[in-house]
């Protein structure tokens, strides 16, 4: 059986997308089928370019595959007969993004066009798919809120499990992922101004532009945290990620509104109680537990810092809820093996 | 919304007298510029900041200011070429105020070479081979292709003025469905409005009646056939007075009718007055005991001429086809197109029944009072936001065209059409 793993990748710009699409094919692969990845060029800016790349994906034809696993935006608009998607996320300043800061299409003289054509290409080309599972509760909330297509949820494992280890409890909190405004690093920056505690921040991801990491920089200057803030700007490979886990005293992940979101899973794999926000969303809904396999706060500096006190000041605390995060994240059984299994039915 | 608004501005055009009510109301809430061809001689007073503009790069440059651009194109060439000259280089929402365009084609297209092989050619392409067969079996006075009167509707060759166009403004659902049958762009039919003037009340009973007739003497006007009925019905010949104010384009119709008024004895029951002032035009109006308002066929979006008599609470007697097919019973007096027995009973009726041209004209005024300049701006507003809203898939539909074209690939071209006919609205 040859499989396509279709997906959508701007390119040089690497996340937790196209490490689950590599590790898919692995997967794929394992069952003994033929796996190849295909990641169309995405752009959506100058905005219109956009709509290039919709009708480019629907203009694609992979004849050779005998199955096609579509997983993002535009990707999966590609006609095959024999297509199954795995919802990793849909292109969201079309949806519930829409009026928010982060969105960018709203307010944009062809913004409502461009939002219009994305949602008829998902209302008239999602459905063609054989199947469709997302990988959140989060993605599939919204799928069904705005296009009335159901799909069931199929949560990716890690990786590679066995990479990650716990550590001492060290004094130090992590936040990881990209340097973007929907991951709220500069959220957890702001609440280090009133954190009692000694605990120091660590920020580390790649800079989706260098703007963006010297406002985050900025940020850190203006509050003179210099000292308490450090950012590791660039991008983490996947042993030094393991070992910033291994050693921190707890694991920060405040983005908003998450599609999946594997920090907390890799948190928990290093046995690391994880700060989540309320509107946070993706994974931690599944994992994280407030006192239980972590703390769950507002989206606010103060709630936040007082989180970070918390698991600082408290090292046994720490230790039980990382320990529980493990066994939580052990519980849930998440293997590549079910996911190929699933996808390949 | 910034509106960049191109139109002849001329005090001697309908179309110059719509634009300044729809851009001084467009002006109460959006940026309007007045875009009028320079060197055009005087123009009605601006109700917008004017821009006299030449073809060339400094327009198209300015115009990517603008969030919306409207052409006003009409058949008569020579008002409109340089309008029609920017808005072939730079897509925007065309009024197109007449169905038929013949003159805009030939003058556009033939170059006023009108070769017989190449008129037909376009008309088969714009219009239908169908049409072309018609056209190529009719003449017109001067033996000519072009001004046969009976195919006028069958080809009336609109499409040079909308080729390209990003959307089209039209006024009447005759022409609608025409536009729509030919065109897959945006369209709206927006009813044409009419001025809020206020009128003296029709003069009281007289002997003799003023019927008066307002525009271009032209043959789809079908003067002869009041005075063919005035002629077999000299009671009511000596009751009326038939007065035609408008120009003369057509100089050979207009010495026909002359043959047949004076042939026929009528030069105390029938004038053709050829143009006349404004001032003039106001008083021959306030004059009217009822208006006769005949067009077969319409060539018309809509007559901005029925819009001003209806306005003054005056009957108006019409012929029910093209866009006259809109005006609702009872707000006009309606005969099939060409019944002269129709016509003449309709004239004797009117003569004869003041309470008639009374109620027909008050139901008249009351109709043209529904259609404002502000609606006719509201609804405009909503469409162009429309327009705009489509604007960037209309672009890429431009854009993968090209490539394809480049690459002489018609099956994905059909392929991507299919795909973007699926995106639109």
């Amino acid at each position: 059986m040859k499989v396509a793993i279709v997906s959508a990748q701007v390119p040089f710009v690497r996340g937790g997308a196209e490490v689950l699409a590599e590790r898919l094919v692995e997967a794929v692969r394992a069952t003994g089928a033929e796996a190849e990845l295909v990641a169309l060029p995405f752009r959506w800016h100058p905005r219109p370019r956009l709509l290039d790349h919709l009708l480019a994906a629907r203009l694609w034809r992979v004849e050779e595959a005998d199955r096609v696993i579509a997983l993002k935006f535009p990707g999966y608009l590609l006609p095959h007969p024999d297509k199954v998607v795995w919802l990793l996320h849909q292109h969201r300043p079309a949806y519930d993004l829409w009026e928010h800061p982060l969105g960018g299409l709203h307010g944009a003289p062809e913004g409502e066009a461009i939002r219009a054509a994305v949602r008829r290409a998902d209302d008239a080309w999602l459905p063609e798919a054989r199947r469709i599972h997302t990988i959140s509760r989060t993605v599939s909330e919204r799928l069904r809120r705005f296009n009335g297509i159901e799909s069931t949820v199929l949560s990716p494992p890690l990786a590679d499990p066995g990479a990650f280890r716990a550590g001492p409890y060290g004094g130090y909190v992590l936040s990881l992922g990209r340097l973007t405004p929907d991951k709220r690093h500069g959220l957890l920056v702001e609440a280090m101004r009133h954190v009692r505690s000694a605990a120091r921040l660590i920020v580390a991801g790649a800079p989706a532009t260098a703007a963006e990491e010297q406002a985050l920089r900025a940020l850190v200057t203006r509050h003179g945290l210099q000292d308490r803030v450090s950012i590791l700007a660039g991008w983490i490979g996947e042993r030094e990620k393991a070992e910033l886990l291994a050693d921190a005293r707890a694991v920060a992940f405040t983005s908003f509104d998450e599609d999946y979101g594997y920090v907390p899973l890799e948190a928990a794999a290093s046995a690391r109680p994880v700060i989540v926000c309320t509107d946070t969303g993706g994974v931690s809904d599944l994992l994280v537990r407030d006192g239980e396999t972590g703390l769950v706060c507002e989206p606010d500096p103060r709630a936040l810092a007082e989180a970070i006190d918390r698991l600082t000041l408290d090292r046994p605390m720490a230790e039980r809820l990382g320990a529980a995060a493990r066994e939580r994240l052990r519980a849930l059984d998440l293997s590549w093996e079910r996911v190929a299994e699933e996808l390949l039915r | 919304m910034r509106i960049a608004w191109f139109t002849t501005y001329s005090g001697r055009s309908g179309i110059a007298g719509f634009s300044r009510d729809v851009v001084e109301a467009l002006a109460a809430d959006h940026d309007v510029e007045l875009w009028v061809p320079e060197g055009r001689g005087p123009v009605l007073d601006p109700v917008a900041p004017l821009v006299r503009f030449t073809r060339g790069p400094h327009a198209l440059m300015r115009l990517h200011r603008a969030d919306a651009v409207v052409y006003n194109l009409g058949n008569e060439l020579h008002r409109h070429r340089a309008v029609a000259a920017v808005a072939a280089a730079r897509p925007g929402v065309v009024v197109l105020h007449d169905l038929v365009m013949r003159h805009f084609h030939g003058g556009l297209v033939a170059d006023r070479t009108w070769k017989r092989e190449r008129f037909l050619r376009a008309v088969a392409l714009h219009d239908g081979e169908d049409a072309a067969r018609l056209v190529a079996a009719r003449r017109g006075r001067g033996g000519d292709l072009w001004s046969a009167v009976d195919t006028w509707e069958a080809a009336p060759m609109f499409g040079e003025a909308i080729a390209g166009a990003a959307g089209v403004v039209v006024h009447s659902s005759a022409q609608e469905e025409r536009v729509r049958a030919a065109w897959a762009g945006p369209l709206a039919r927006l009813d044409l409005p009419a001025r809020p003037r206020a009128w003296t009340p029709p003069p009281a009973a007289r002997d003799r009646l003023a019927l008066v007739g307002i525009g271009g003497v032209t043959a789809n006007r079908r003067i002869e056939d009041v005075v063919a009925v005035l002629d077999a019905d000299r009671e009511l010949a000596a009751r009326v007075r038939y007065v035609v104010a408008g120009e003369h384009p057509d100089p050979a119709y207009a010495r026909v009718v002359r043959g047949l008024v004076d042939g026929a004895g009528l030069g105390g029951s029938v004038e053709l007055r050829g143009y006349v002032a404004p001032a003039e035009l106001d008083a021959l109006m306030a004059d009217a005991d009822a208006f006769v308002n005949l067009r077969h066929p319409s060539t018309e979006g809509a007559s901005a001429s029925l819009m001003e008599q209806t306005t003054t609470g005056r009957p108006v007697l019409v012929y029910d086809g093209g866009s006259f097919r809109d005006v609702p019973a009872g707000a006009a007096v309606k005969v099939a197109p060409g019944d002269r027995e129709g016509l003449a009973a309709a004239l004797r009726e009117l003569v004869a029944d003041p309470a008639l041209r009374a109620r027909v004209g008050a139901a008249g005024a009351a109709w043209a009072a529904r259609r404002t300049p502000r609606a006719y701006a509201d609804a405009l507003v909503a469409f162009l936001a429309t327009v705009g809203e489509q604007a960037p898939l209309t672009a890429l539909c431009d854009r993968v065209g090209r490539a394809l074209a480049d690459l002489d690939d018609d099956g994905s071209a059909a392929a991507a059409a299919q795909a973007i006919e699926t995106l639109l609205p």
